[in-house]
This record gives C-alpha cells, sequence and structure tokens, in this order.
C-alpha cells in the first residue's frame, strides 16, 4: 500500500510573478495613455493606486490560491482582450477611467477564478475607486447649481453684496459661472477614492471607516465652495492674471492638497481615537478583574 | 492501492489534462498580456494627443430673412477677416493661420426652436503643427439648437451651448464646446462672437496625490505604533 500525497491542483510556485509581472504591465500601459492625453491629475492618481495594487499584490504573494476554471479564464481572457484592443486606438478618458478595475478583473478571473475572487477584493476596490465613479457618476450629475448656491450664501455670510441667478454668482465689479468642472463633484469623487485608500490601508473601526468616507466626500464639497466663492471675489477686485492662477494655474493645487490635508489629519485623529478607547476598555477590563479577585470572599479553614 | 488527493476549493476534483489545459491557458494569457502590454507601450500611441485651450473667432456674417417674425429656415453665412484670440494650445496654433467657417443652415421646428444639423469641416483651421507632426486641424459640430431673439432691428441669433469634436488629419484629438451669438448691424449684416475650446477642466489633483501618499506613511507609523489590535483587513 502506498502513502496518500496531498497534492496542490496548481503548481503555484512562481505564479504569483506572473500575476504581478502583468499587473505591473497594465500600470504602465495605462500611465503611458494617461500621460499622453496630458491629463495630470489623472496620472497622479493612477501612480497612488496602481501603487497600492502592486503593494496589496506583492504583501499577499505567499497566501493567493490559484486556480481557474474554463468559464473564468475565458471570460478573464476576453476583458484583457477587449481592454488591450480599446487602447490600441485612440483612448477616450472614458477608456482611462474604465481600464484599471476591468483589466485587473480580467486578470484576477484568469488567476483564481470568480471563486476565489474575493482574495483579490482590496486590490479591486481600489481601483474601482480610481475611475469608475468619476465615469459612472460624474457624466450623469451636475451639481453646479448646489455649489453655486453655497459658494453665495458664503459670500453673503461674510458680507459680500451677493446675487446667485442659477449657476451665475453676482458681485458688484463682476460674476462667474459655475461651470461643471468647477462644480466640486470631481473633487468629491476623488476624495472617496482617497478615503478608501485610507480604510484600506489605515484599517479602523467600521463606524469610523464610514465616518472618514462621508467626511472625506463632504471636505471635497465644501473646499470646493470656498474655492468658487474666492474665484467670485478675485472676479470682482483683481486682475484676470489672478483669476488663471486660482482657478486653474498653481492656485488650485494648494486646494486639493488643503482638502487631503484636513482629511488625513482627521483619519490619523480617529486612529489616536480608536487606540485610546481601547486602551481604555482593556484597562477597565483589568481593573474589573482586580476588583474581582479584591471581592472575591476568602475560604479560611478553621 | 493508490490514492491521491487533490486540494480543491469545491471539493471537486478536475481532471488532470483539463487542469493542465487551463493552466496552460492562463500562462499563455498572462505571457501574451504582458508582452502586448509592453508593445503597446512602445509602440502605440502617438496618436493619443489631446488639444487643451479655447479659441474666439469673431467677425462679420450674413443672415438670411432678418425681417421675418418666424421664418421657416434661416442660413448663416461667414465671410470676410476673421479676429481671433486662442489660449492654451490654441494661441500657439492660431498663428498665422486664418480659419474658414462653414454655413449653418438653421431650420425651425414645429416647437419654435431652431436648428442645424451636423456640420463636418465647420471650422477649418488649415494647416498647423501639432504633437510634432503637421496636418489639417478641423473642429466637426455636432447638432446644435440656436434661439432667435426678436425684436427684428436688434436681431440676435444665440446657441444654446454646442458641442463636437476637433479633429487633425482626420483623427479626433478632443471632444470641444462653444457658443455662438450675432446681433444684427444692418439689413441682412451681423457681428457673430464664436467661443470652441477644450471644456473646462477639473483642477488639478497632483499636490493632494503627494500628500496623500505621505499621510498614508504617517498614519501607518502611527497605527504600528499604537500597537492596535489588527483585523483581518490589515494589509
Amino acid at each position: 500500500m502506498e502513502r496518500s500525497v496531498l497534492r496542490p491542483v496548481w503548481p503555484t510556485k512562481f505564479f504569483h510573478l506572473y500575476l504581478i509581472g502583468t499587473v505591473t504591465g497594465l500600470a504602465i500601459v495605462y500611465l503611458t495613455l494617461v500621460d499622453r492625453i496630458g491629463n495630470e491629475s489623472l496620472f497622479g492618481n493612477g501612480c497612488l493606486f496602481w501603487g497600492g495594487c502592486l503593494y496589496l499584490l506583492w504583501q499577499k504573494r505567499r497566501s493567493f490560491s490559484f486556480g481557474s476554471d474554463p468559464v473564468s479564464s475565458i471570460i478573464g481572457s476576453l476583458i484583457v482582450t477587449l481592454v488591450l484592443v480599446k487602447t490600441v486606438s485612440l483612448p477616450t478618458e472614458a477608456t482611462l477611467l474604465a481600464f484599471p478595475f476591468t483589466s485587473v478583473l480580467g486578470i484576477t478571473l484568469l488567476a483564481s477564478g470568480w471563486r476565489r475572487l474575493g482574495q483579490f477584493k482590496h486590490t479591486l476596490l481600489i481601483l474601482f475607486f480610481l475611475g469608475l465613479p468619476q465615469l459612472l457618476i460624474g457624466a450623469f450629475l451636475d451639481i453646479s447649481p448646489v455649489t453655486a448656491k453655497v459658494s453665495a450664501f458664503m459670500l453673503w455670510y461674510t458680507g459680500f453684496d451677493v446675487v446667485l441667478k442659477g449657476v451665475f454668482v453676482y458681485l458688484p465689479g463682476g460674476s462667474i459661472e459655475v461651470y461643471r468642472g468647477c462644480s466640486g463633484l470631481g473633487n468629491m469623487l476623488y476624495m472617496l477614492g482617497i478615503s478608501v485608500m485610507f480604510s484600506v490601508f489605515l484599517p479602523i473601526d467600521r463606524y469610523k471607516r464610514l465616518l472618514a468616507i462621508c467626511v472625506a466626500v463632504i471636505l471635497g464639497f465644501f473646499i470646493n465652495a470656498i474655492r468658487v466663492a474666492l474665484l467670485a471675489v478675485l472676479v470682482a477686485n483683481s486682475t484676470e492674471a489672478a483669476f488663471d492662477y486660482w482657478h486653474l494655474g498653481g492656485g488650485s493645487l494648494i486646494f486639493s492638497m488643503l482638502t487631503v490635508l484636513i482629511f488625513g489629519c482627521f483619519y490619523i485623529l480617529l486612529i489616536k481615537w480608536q487606540t485610546q478607547t481601547k486602551r481604555m476598555d482593556k484597562g477597565r477590563v483589568e481593573e474589573g478583574s482586580v476588583d474581582r479577585d479584591l471581592i472575591e470572599p476568602q475560604r479560611i479553614e478553621l | 492501492m493508490q490514492q491521491t488527493i487533490t486540494s480543491s476549493s469545491n471539493g471537486l476534483q478536475p481532471s488532470k489534462a483539463a487542469n493542465s489545459l487551463t493552466n496552460a491557458l492562463s500562462k499563455a494569457v498572462f505571457l501574451g498580456a504582458a508582452l502586448l502590454s509592453a508593445a503597446l507601450v512602445v509602440a502605440s500611441p502617438a496618436q493619443a494627443q489631446s488639444l487643451k485651450g479655447g479659441v474666439e473667432l469673431s467677425g462679420s456674417t450674413r443672415v438670411g430673412r432678418p425681417n421675418g417674425v418666424a421664418p421657416s429656415g434661416t442660413p448663416v453665412k461667414f465671410s470676410g477677416a476673421i479676429a481671433k484670440d486662442g489660449t492654451g494650445q490654441f494661441s500657439g496654433i492660431m498663428s498665422g493661420q486664418t480659419p474658414k467657417l462653414g454655413k449653418i443652415k438653421l431650420t425651425r421646428d414645429a416647437s419654435g426652436t431652431y436648428s442645424t444639423p451636423a456640420i463636418t469641416n465647420f471650422i477649418d483651421f488649415g494647416s498647423v503643427a501639432f504633437g510634432g507632426d503637421t496636418g489639417k486641424l478641423t473642429f466637426d459640430l455636432d447638432s446644435s439648437t440656436f434661439e432667435r431673439v426678436l425684436p427684428t432691428d436688434s436681431l440676435k441669433l444665440v446657441s444654446n451651448g454646442f458641442t463636437g469634436v476637433f479633429k487633425f488629419n482626420g483623427n479626433t484629438v478632443g471632444s470641444g464646446t462653444g457658443s455662438f451669438s450675432a446681433t444684427r448691424v444692418a439689413g441682412t449684416s451681423f457681428d457673430y462672437d464664436l467661443n470652441v475650446g477644450a471644456p473646462v477642466p477639473e483642477p488639478l489633483t497632483i499636490l493632494g496625490t503627494m500628500a496623500a501618499a505621505g499621510l498614508l506613511g504617517v498614519g501607518k507609523r502611527e497605527l504600528d505604533k499604537s500597537g492596535a489590535e489588527k483585523s483581518d483587513d490589515v494589509v
């Protein structure tokens, strides 16, 4: 009688290298295409999100179980082929927004099949928020009137003689029209992606995580509303060069950085809060056990 | 007696041949995708250039049937010198060029709205240097609606905002939006103002992204320092 042997279905020794190598290739294709269409914001986000995705894959490389089924392999192959074929011709921004999630979904289907897709949930989650919300929500929702209203309210509250008509904010000396591009929706979706990155890499309690995501989105909207109000003041009281600087020039960069910095500080406070709460709970438990020892009556044998 | 147990997630034991085939297929696709990726990076999208900025064109035009209250059609024909003012990439592109504008044939529908069908080569910017190449730059206008604002002595034609695409040597290089307005000067003579360009972009977020990367590092250190108990989600 021979001994029973446990043998894995897949020889997986170097399989993770195929996976990480292919995802790296896709990341390079994506960043090259984004660079060529000259979208600096998407390029920066792409570096961060693809970098995070590759880091996750590398960290978990030993724990992946590979082995796809024919149906998943065929679907995965079709998705990868479709995505790569779409990038051969002129890629539209919509294609580039869908590229990260769909391409890696195809690759993971090939690698592990849909049954084990859960092991890539964080990777896919990060790449989903790189572009798809912008594609799914950004194209259909226009919050310009709300942004104009909030900006006009801020101006009114700070003492400006402001008039609001739809998406137009009038001040004595000039007016602005809040376009879709300046409505802040992009900023909100950007902050949504950043908050998801934070919640994946810096895990905290579920409710605190939800709170952080909500705060990030609201911050994105309000900081942009402040920017719009500032632009209205500049139009009314300053030169066109100053307006251009704060609208599309170097000044506009400060607002996104400010939003992320405020959110980052808030998130670190949440981490500290969680740590402190856990320490206090631990302390209470320890005190409780000491008290029980003290209160417990001792049996004295006479 | 020989017994081989295979570890499979669903407890099924796929045949050796099927496993080998799927394994080989997956590896082939992985390698194929990696090679294709490398090839794409090297060879592809020189054509993936896009325009940034806009251009304002103004001059004189002739608008048909200006005295009618609600004529069924209103042709708009451009002639004469065109003043131009470009921003962004258009400032370089437009120097030394005289753009040509196509004719717009506005027709009135039952609701009283005037509209034009899509016009190919609506604006011909001429031969321009773009993305290291020289070729013909054009703007194709999508079907658009216009308003005809009375009274007739100060008749105005105003577009409700239009869209279209910029083409360089026949290849699309970007989408465009714009506006058009023409005001009556005398008779059929009108002064017009035509703005066309790439849509207003979102503000840049690259500094924010760099700040996020830094803060992620700070947060990770904070989390490690605090010795917080790690959940399943910990990376």
